[in-house]
């Protein structure tokens, strides 16, 4: 059920997963991965461990580049409206504290 | 495609909520095993709202509640109006009595006594008709500013004060409205009064719910971080959990007027049948 063959992306350089791709790669429902970002014990940090990118609002050309990248990916859950990037690190600390599979 | 057994398991697990409609319903069946005879229909509408509420708390409905607004709105519609609706209309309190041992059927008394005293105190001014109103229109506009419906749905321990405060208030509130049989520390008001109070509560609720319905922007972002359950449209979700606001909501003040009367019909009744059986018994 499970996709261990997630990638994560790559944001200003970094390397970051969205939740759909964290949903799919536990092969869990819709969701789970924002509950356990929502209920992580794990202290984090916007701009640090995770970022929110608006997907409706005009932006920058090079989000709006990732944003291509991300769609390409099947990445995007197609009714959010706004996209939590975990960066890689942030998403090990997130796994190990929610039970989740490490990437 | 969702087993049933995926259904029956809860999206949040809450143990004190578990608990709470556990000991509900158990002490209810003890109650009448102990000898309680509440009659079908009330048996029935206790349980029916105890489950509801233990429906849309710890099943995989939860699960809809925090990706929707519609399925959000029909579970604070069970919890603060339904569910408490039906196990007040039960009046419960002579089966639960029945149900708990002997000696905590009286009011504690020596060190806990002044702590229920107060308690009696605080329970009889939230009982005032004003605030009892007051209370359940505002819970509903407090947990609906957008900011702070925002950081409900964001945080889990807020998430569980919401639905608590939602399923006390509503208790609280249909039990004022229904109150009958031997007198209690509720204040038990005319039907004249309790009919005021629920047409009172009935403008602020529909004026809400218009306001949510025929709102050009989006409210409620939350719903949209993950993305909701599937695929709708934001502002038909948002129209949707408006007129679940609005109309069902507004629609219980009626049914519920209309039962205060059916009670009061009844009330005179039964001293009609007393008068004219004693006028018999003389003659």
């Amino acid at each position: 059920m499970s996709n261990p063959g997630e990638r994560p992306l790559d944001y200003r350089g970094q390397a970051v997963v969205t939740l759909r791709q964290i949903d799919r790669h536990n092969g869990a429902v819709k969701g789970t991965a924002f509950r356990a970002f929502k209920h992580a014990d794990v202290p984090l940090v916007e701009g640090r461990d995770f970022f929110v990118v608006p997907l409706d609002r005009p932006s920058h050309p090079a989000i709006d580049s990732f944003l291509l990248q991300a769609r390409q990916a099947d990445a995007v859950y197609s009714s959010s409206r706004a996209l939590i990037l975990l960066t890689r690190h942030a998403y090990a600390r997130l796994a190990a504290a929610a039970n989740l599979s490490p990437l | 495609m969702i087993t049933l057994l995926e259904w029956l398991r809860p999206w949040e697990p809450s143990l004190p909520v578990f608990l709470a409609c556990v000991l509900a319903a158990g002490l209810y069946v003890v109650g009448m095993m102990r000898g309680a005879r509440p009659g079908f229909w009330p048996a029935l509408s206790y349980f029916l709202g105890v489950g509801l509420i233990y429906v849309v708390t710890q099943t995989h409905y939860d699960y809809y509640s925090q990706y929707l607004f519609a399925a959000h709105r029909l579970q604070h519609l069970v919890l603060h109006h339904l569910g408490p609706f039906l196990i007040a209309l039960a009046m419960p309190t002579a089966v639960l009595a029945a149900g708990l041992p002997a000696s905590w059927r009286t009011l504690p008394q020596g060190v806990m006594a002044p702590f229920f005293r107060v308690l009696g105190s605080i329970y009889r001014v939230l009982q005032q008709p004003f605030i009892a109103g007051f209370l359940f229109v505002g819970l509903v506009y407090f947990w609906l500013t957008p900011d702070i419906h925002f950081d409900a749905m964001l945080s889990l321990d807020l998430y569980w004060f919401m639905n608590w405060t939602m399923a006390v208030d509503g208790l609280l509130f249909w039990w004022l409205i229904f109150e009958r049989g031997g007198r209690g520390i509720t204040p038990r008001l005319s039907p004249g009064r309790r009919i005021m109070v629920l047409a009172a509560i009935m403008p602020p609720q529909i004026v809400l719910g218009a306001y949510i319905t025929f709102s050009g922007q989006n409210l409620f972002e939350i719903y949209d971080v993950c993305g909701r359950a599937f695929p709708i449209d934001p502002m038909l979700d948002q129209q949707i959990g408006g007129l679940i606001t609005w109309i069902p909501a507004a629609m219980m003040s009626v049914i519920a007027a209309v039962i205060v009367l059916a009670f009061r019909l009844d009330q005179e009744e039964r001293a009609e049948d007393s008068r004219t059986e004693t006028t018999l018994e003389r003659a």
